[in-house]
């Protein structure tokens, strides 16, 4: 199976097959675009991915390799985010940090799969919560300002509003 | 983990994932997204994420999210679906009366909020909405709503049941300074409603009518509709008809005589205008020659009902008679599901209709089926 070359933000070099990148759409087109399909070696810089970012999703490509391509999204269809499969779970079982470098990695390379599960993860973390509890989950700062005053009103009036 | 020292900046997420996130989440945490900071509350203030709202009664007024949501985001409604989940007696059974009174009250906010915010839609879809009880004061919100439009394109009206406030009377005020109106699609399953349509009111505003492209109608309506048509409605092109087993139409009412200078008018009043059929229910061969009256311009015809006696192999052997006499130049598509009928007895005639219709994609008659490559998408 013909091989290239990705180099990550810090440098490291990984040798992966072509199939296996090009389920980053990023890379299918720069390989495309640049006719890089031809037998010289040539290296794939990205300069957005750190090398242990990139070899988690390296590790999630070669998984899903055989996954059929990811449906076209469905504005109409209810988005679920209780069919993340066993092995991806266990897969994101990582911190914060690594979630949020991989959705970035998933974004700059789309990879709409992986960009799929962990959205569908965060979206997880975030189901059920008050916004107070919400900014606790991911240590956000609340910055609306004084003005906007009845936001805390609407938060209370939220959180009571069972009826 | 120790706050603040590991955590990634969550705030700086991507517009993309963010708006992926977000359209994961319920309602009510949709809200609660939405409070949390402002470069959250920023990325999903686009109209991507507002333009189309779905409201159903007896699911989203629960919690009052969909009020605070409604507040901060009405500017970029442009697409409108309210309506209950359900048929109302079910509804009932459900909703206590305190709760219920509760419910519509919510609902009349809301109401009030799209009114007063002057929310103005494109497209709007009321289904299931039943005039009983308390709805008679929303549905009054409701049409205060539709009056205030200036750019309705397409209204869709589903079992939108206000008979009691003579829901067609005051759809033909909504209609008449609505020149940007394209589309307007009218369903209605409960047999009562048809005494709205029977009104003259519902036939004098045809003039209203003359920038639609595009028209649901009960079979039984249209016929009314057509009996008194004066103007020319030239940028009418397609017109969906249909009959449904609910209405008993058929057999109760009769359609009135449309004199045959009227008839003649057809292709002069409605020049541009194909028809497509659905038929949900079981028809004598006299209503099968109204249906399959010559001067209309047929494009797709589909018939189907359960088992009945009534329905002959004579009303369906003059259906396929009619539609190779009549129709053979506009008809494209014929599925017919006749379940008290042999269709081999019917072969020759279903053959013959092949043969006919040149511009024939598919033609359906209960186990024989026949498609012209390639196959034509079948809804």
């Amino acid at each position: 199976m013909p091989k290239i070359k990705l180099q990550s933000s810090d440098g490291e070099i990984f040798d992966v097959d072509v199939e296996i990148a090009k389920c980053s759409v990023t890379i299918k087109t720069m390989l495309e675009d640049l006719g890089m399909d031809d037998e010289e070696e040539e290296i794939v810089p990205l300069p957005n991915v750190n090398s242990a970012i990139l070899r988690k999703v390296l590790q999630w490509a070669t998984f899903h390799k055989d996954d059929p391509p990811p449906p076209e999204d469905d504005e109409n269809k209810e988005k679920r985010t209780d069919d993340i499969s066993s092995w991806d779970a266990d897969f994101l079982k990582v911190d914060q940090g690594t979630l949020f470098e991989l959705i970035l990695a998933a974004n700059y390379l789309d990879i709409k799969g992986l960009l799929d599960v962990t959205c569908k993860t965060v979206a997880n973390m975030i189901k059920g919560k008050a916004p107070e509890e919400i900014r606790k989950t991911f240590n956000i700062k609340n910055d609306f300002t004084a003005s906007e005053e009845d936001q805390v009103r609407k938060e209370n009036e939220c959180l009571f509003d069972i009826f | 983990m120790e706050i603040g020292k590991n955590y990634p900046d969550w705030t700086s997420l991507p517009a993309v994932p963010l708006g992926d996130i977000f359209g994961r989440l319920s309602r009510r945490d949709k809200l609660s997204f939405t409070m949390v900071c402002s470069s959250w509350k920023n990325a999903v203030t686009c109209g991507l994420f507002w333009k189309k709202l779905v409201v159903r009664i007896d699911e989203d007024f629960v919690d009052s999210s969909l009020i605070h949501l409604t507040q901060d985001f009405y500017r970029y409604v442009r697409m409108l679906s309210i309506g209950w989940a359900g048929p109302v007696w079910q509804q009932r059974l459900k909703w206590p009366e305190l709760k219920y009174r509760d419910l519509t009250k919510r609902v009349g906010k809301f109401l009030v909020i799209l009114y007063e915010r002057s929310v103005q839609v494109e497209v709007l879809e009321i289904t299931n909405w039943y005039d009983i009880f308390y709805l008679r004061k929303l549905g009054y919100l409701m049409l205060r709503f539709i009056k205030n439009q200036n750019n309705l394109v397409s209204i869709t009206l589903n079992n939108a049941n206000l008979y009691d406030m003579n829901f067609v009377n005051i759809l033909v005020s909504c209609l008449r300074s609505k020149s940007s109106l394209r589309q307007l699609h009218i369903h209605y399953s409960a047999g009562m409603t048809q005494k709205n349509f029977d009104s003259w009111v519902f036939t004098s505003c045809t003039e209203q009518f003359v920038n639609i492209t595009t028209m649901t109608l009960n079979f039984w309506v249209f016929w009314h509709f057509f009996s008194k048509l004066q103007v020319r409605l030239v940028k009418l092109t397609q017109l969906d008809l249909y009959l449904d087993e609910g209405m008993r139409i058929v057999e109760k009412v009769t359609f009135p005589e449309i004199p045959q200078k009227q008839w003649e008018l057809f292709p002069i009043l409605l020049p541009n205008v194909f028809v497509n059929f659905i038929l949900r229910k079981s028809l004598t061969d006299t209503h099968i020659q109204l249906t399959l009256q010559k001067v209309f311009p047929i494009v797709s015809f589909v018939w189907k009902y359960k088992l009945s006696k009534d329905c002959s192999l004579k009303a369906c052997s003059d259906c396929l008679r009619l539609l190779a006499e009549y129709h053979r130049d506009t008809l494209q598509i014929v599925i017919i599901v006749a379940p008290d009928v042999d269709e081999l007895l019917l072969l020759q005639k279903i053959v013959m209709l092949k043969r006919r219709c040149k511009k024939l994609k598919c033609l359906m008659f209960n186990n024989l089926r026949w498609t012209r490559r390639p196959m034509p998408v079948i809804v």
